[in-house]
């Protein structure tokens, strides 16, 4: 009977293995979703060593993600275990997932196993690029007697008693070790060869994530990395105008000075100006305010309805227009109804434009020195 | 002495010096501090140049109207510049700016000169709201602003402390002294923007405070160590007994000196009852902040790895959480402001964690997820007041709601409202809560701020 209930026992432990080997792949969701052609094995130097990579490619020669086995023990107070891991990341260098070889398991203190929810909150604290995990030692980590009571500052980071909620709960070193794996060297090595495969459809590519950071990511990959195209720049031109201040904040940087001197991308630029809110035309002002000569079609849709600009936007403004001299008729015609602002930090902008250009018109003119004697 | 005679001595001792010569006889000043008697006469007083000040002044002198900045220190800024806590957050909430206008005008600024990188906004910071802390050039900041409010014709006047404000014939007269000046500024509505309520205590208005304020924090940065090597169980035992042999304050360094030495300083430090309301307060917490970064400094440099301990930066004085605050016509509660309500007359948002420093450090207690709190004009005005208004931590709230409202960001937001209600009413002759809230909300929006519930 005993021999029998031995067996069983046994039999138990390996289904339960086996059902958990089926769910060993914990993966977020992917910048691109293309489907995986080949392979590419590359050799990589790290401080400890060559090590490589898996460099997963899409048909358009796009990488869709990197992998690395990390086969190391992991020691504290004399006890070790082994870790035999996979870390995937995704071309952007965000951590994408983790799997572990057949038979494999992770397990916390005592050696027991993790359960599926942790394994699934070891994926979302590895997830976490700004974890406390990447600003403290490992000893603050530990819940040691003599450090339980630590406190640290909120603005720079959080109480040991709060970092408790990082780890995985019985595996503290295992979350850590493998959370630095993530945020280490190969991060970085990762980075480096998708920016070596980098070009305009790749990062419209990335643009498409589903994941902000991604988009962030692609945003500031841009000047320096690939040369503008018509679907970019319209792209580009779409992420201004919208909602999110922080797309809309890269985009404008990613505008070279090359793209800036274009008139197509000024108007464009002039374009949204006019429907931004006040952060994103102060953003514009500042970007056109670099440009080395702005066109006049640009100029011209900027002055339009000038006087329903607050006073900071005329004041900005109009110094564009005096830095590249462009006084046509039009824009005169503009300025002049706001000597006439009841507000007189306005009403002086508009008047320290028109007191030294020339005027022909001999009412402005008049509207110019009568101002004068206020 | 006039202005020409005095640079051409000073020529005179550059060119002494340089050939090696005696310098000629100087010429002697008689009375060189003499105190000058001035009148002025302005359509707004903006007391305290610091977050709320700063940007109350600009919203004013952005209005049209004539407006003075009183800043009883050498630069503007407050807390972001002489106290160092150039991070203002928070700016933004679930994904959307909740902070806008001269405030993030300023900050963006700072950003882009500075070549500094902004956190990508529209992931939510979790638990961990500094993620969304915009880290500025303090200096650089301070040159800006300073260089904004001049632009807009704001007439800053340093050095400068008000030492009485009355009321009489719809207008205030705002005593102040300074370095050699005495003056007389006679204006239509008055802002106090000090951060303790000061302006509001001269005019005779209540000021609320509990027995116990927050912490106040003097910024400092060190070096001159690598963590890594560090023996931190060694240094945490030693740390122990300094404070037992009552060398070291266990409440200054919240009894973590590996917190210290692992942020390098930055804002970590805790004197306990730090009061910025008057001189002899805040000397108090200037000169304990600087006694315990001595001290500790000194400890530091006897233990192994720490030999070389520096001070690499230190602020020019502590900086300040909480003093008075007003009693205002609204108090903002904590359940206000952790349910988000919304209020018929709010002019702002804020948010922020409530977030109570003490003696044991701070733990943060996060918003729930899509609450962000709003400031009602009442709040900004103290009862029984007329064109009077203030700006900035002295908010009337309770010290929970305080504890969050304080931050930069809120301040800001509260430092445009102020200024364009005292703006308005010096255009419709009316006092701030008599004001149409709806034309308070269009100045606002006009000058890119954000108001809750509209824009």
């Amino acid at each position: 009977m005993r021999t029998v209930c031995s067996l069983l026992a046994t039999l138990l432990v390996l289904i339960s293995d086996f059902a958990s080997s089926q769910n060993r792949r914990f993966f977020l969701e992917p910048s691109l979703s293309l489907k995986i052609e080949y392979e590419n094995q590359i050799k990589i130097d790290l401080e400890a060593g060559s090590d490589h990579l898996i460099q997963y490619m899409s048909a358009e020669n796009y990488p869709m993600m990197y992998a690395r086995n990390f086969r190391t023990e992991v020691c504290y107070d004399n006890q070790c275990r082994l870790l035999n891991v996979n870390l995937y990341w995704n071309p952007t260098g965000r951590y994408l997932g983790f799997e572990l070889p057949e038979r494999e398991f992770l397990s916390k203190a005592e050696h027991e196993k993790f359960t599926m929810e942790e394994y699934n909150r070891l994926n979302g604290i590895l997830a976490d690029q700004f974890s406390p995990l990447g600003a403290i030692a490992y000893e603050v980590l530990v819940p040691k007697r003599d450090t339980l009571d630590l406190q640290v500052d909120a603005v720079t980071s959080a109480t040991a008693k709060n970092l408790l909620d990082y780890v995985v709960e019985g595996a503290a070193f295992t979350t850590y070790k493998m959370w630095h794996f993530v945020y280490g060297e190969t991060q970085k090595k990762v980075i480096g060869l998708t920016e070596e495969k980098l070009t305009s459809q790749l990062i419209l590519k990335l643009l498409e994530s589903p994941d902000s950071n991604d988009k962030i990511w692609a945003l500031n990959h841009i000047e320096g990395f690939v040369e503008m195209t018509p679907d970019l720049r319209e792209r580009l031109m779409t992420l201004i105008s919208g909602k999110s201040y922080s797309y809309a904040e890269r985009a404008i940087n990613a505008l070279n000075p090359t793209e800036m001197s274009r008139v197509e991308t000024q108007v464009l630029l002039a374009q949204s100006f006019v429907n931004a809110d006040y952060s994103i035309r102060k953003l514009l002002i500042s970007k056109l305010m670099g440009v080395a000569l702005l066109s006049n079609q640009a100029s011209d849709i900027l002055v339009v309805n000038l006087s329903t600009y607050s006073g900071e936007i005329i004041r900005e403004l109009l110094g564009l227009l005096k830095k590249n001299k462009h006084y046509p008729l039009t824009v005169i015609k503009e300025v002049a109804p706001i000597l006439k602002s009841e507000n007189s930090f306005i009403s002086k902008q508009a008047y320290n434009f028109l007191k030294n250009i020339p005027i022909e018109d001999p009412e402005i003119k008049k509207q110019v020195e009568n101002y004068t004697t206020q | 002495m006039k202005r020409r005679s005095a640079l051409a001595s000073l020529g005179a001792i550059s060119f002494g010096i340089n050939s090696n010569r005696l310098s000629p006889l100087q010429e002697v000043e008689k009375e060189p501090y003499q105190v000058k008697k001035q009148s002025f006469d302005t359509d707004v007083v903006v007391v305290g140049g610091g977050t709320a000040g700063v940007v109350a002044a600009i919203q004013v002198a952005r209005a049209g109207r004539k407006v003075i900045l009183i800043e009883n220190g050498s630069q503007l800024g407050g807390t972001t510049t002489t106290g160092g806590v150039a991070f203002p957050g928070i700016f933004f909430a679930w994904g959307k700016q909740i902070i806008g206008g001269i405030g993030w005008e300023m900050v963006q600024e700072a950003v882009a000169l500075n070549d500094d990188e902004l956190p990508n906004f529209s992931v939510p910071h979790g638990r961990q709201h500094w993620r969304h802390q915009v880290r500025l050039n303090g200096q650089l900041y301070a040159m800006l602003i300073e260089e904004k409010c001049v632009e807009a014709g704001v007439a800053i006047r340093y050095y400068e402390t008000p030492t009485s404000a009355v009321f009489a014939k719809d207008s205030w007269k705002v005593q102040t002294i300074g370095k050699g000046t005495n003056n007389e500024i006679r204006c239509k509505q008055l802002i106090d923007c000090t951060g303790n309520g000061f302006v509001s205590s001269l005019a005779g208005y209540t000021l609320l405070r509990e027995p116990e304020i927050q912490p106040g924090t003097l910024m400092f940065q060190i070096g001159g160590y690598d963590i890594d090597t560090l023996d931190m169980k060694m240094i945490q035992s030693a740390y122990q007994k300094a404070i037992e042999r009552g060398e070291l304050t266990k409440t200054d360094f919240r009894n973590n000196i590996g917190g210290l030495l692992r942020s390098q300083g930055d804002n970590i430090q805790h004197i306990m009852g730090a009061d910025s309301t008057t001189s002899d307060t805040h000397t108090i917490a200037n000169i304990k902040g600087r006694q315990s970064l001595l001290s500790t400094l000194r400890f530091l440099r006897t233990l192994p790895g720490l030999e070389k301990t520096k001070i690499i930066d230190v602020q020019n004085e502590t900086a300040i959480r909480e003093t008075y605050r007003i009693d205002g016509h609204y108090k903002i509660t904590h359940e206000d402001y952790v349910t988000g309500k919304m209020f018929d007359d709010a002019i702002s948002y804020s948010y922020y964690p409530i977030d109570v420093h003490d003696e044991n450090g701070v733990v943060p207690d996060h918003l729930a997820e899509g609450i962000v709190a709003t400031i009602p004009l009442r709040s900004l005005v103290p009862k029984g007041s007329k064109n009077f208004l203030v700006a900035g931590r002295c908010v009337s709230s309770d010290r929970l709601a305080n504890s969050a409202l304080r931050i930069q960001a809120s301040c800001m937001g509260m430092g445009q409202a102020a200024g364009a209600a005292a703006a308005l009413g010096c255009k419709l002759n009316k006092s701030p809560l008599d004001i149409p809230i709806l034309e308070i909300h269009r100045l606002i929006r006009e000058n890119g701020g954000i108001v809750p519930g509209i824009s």
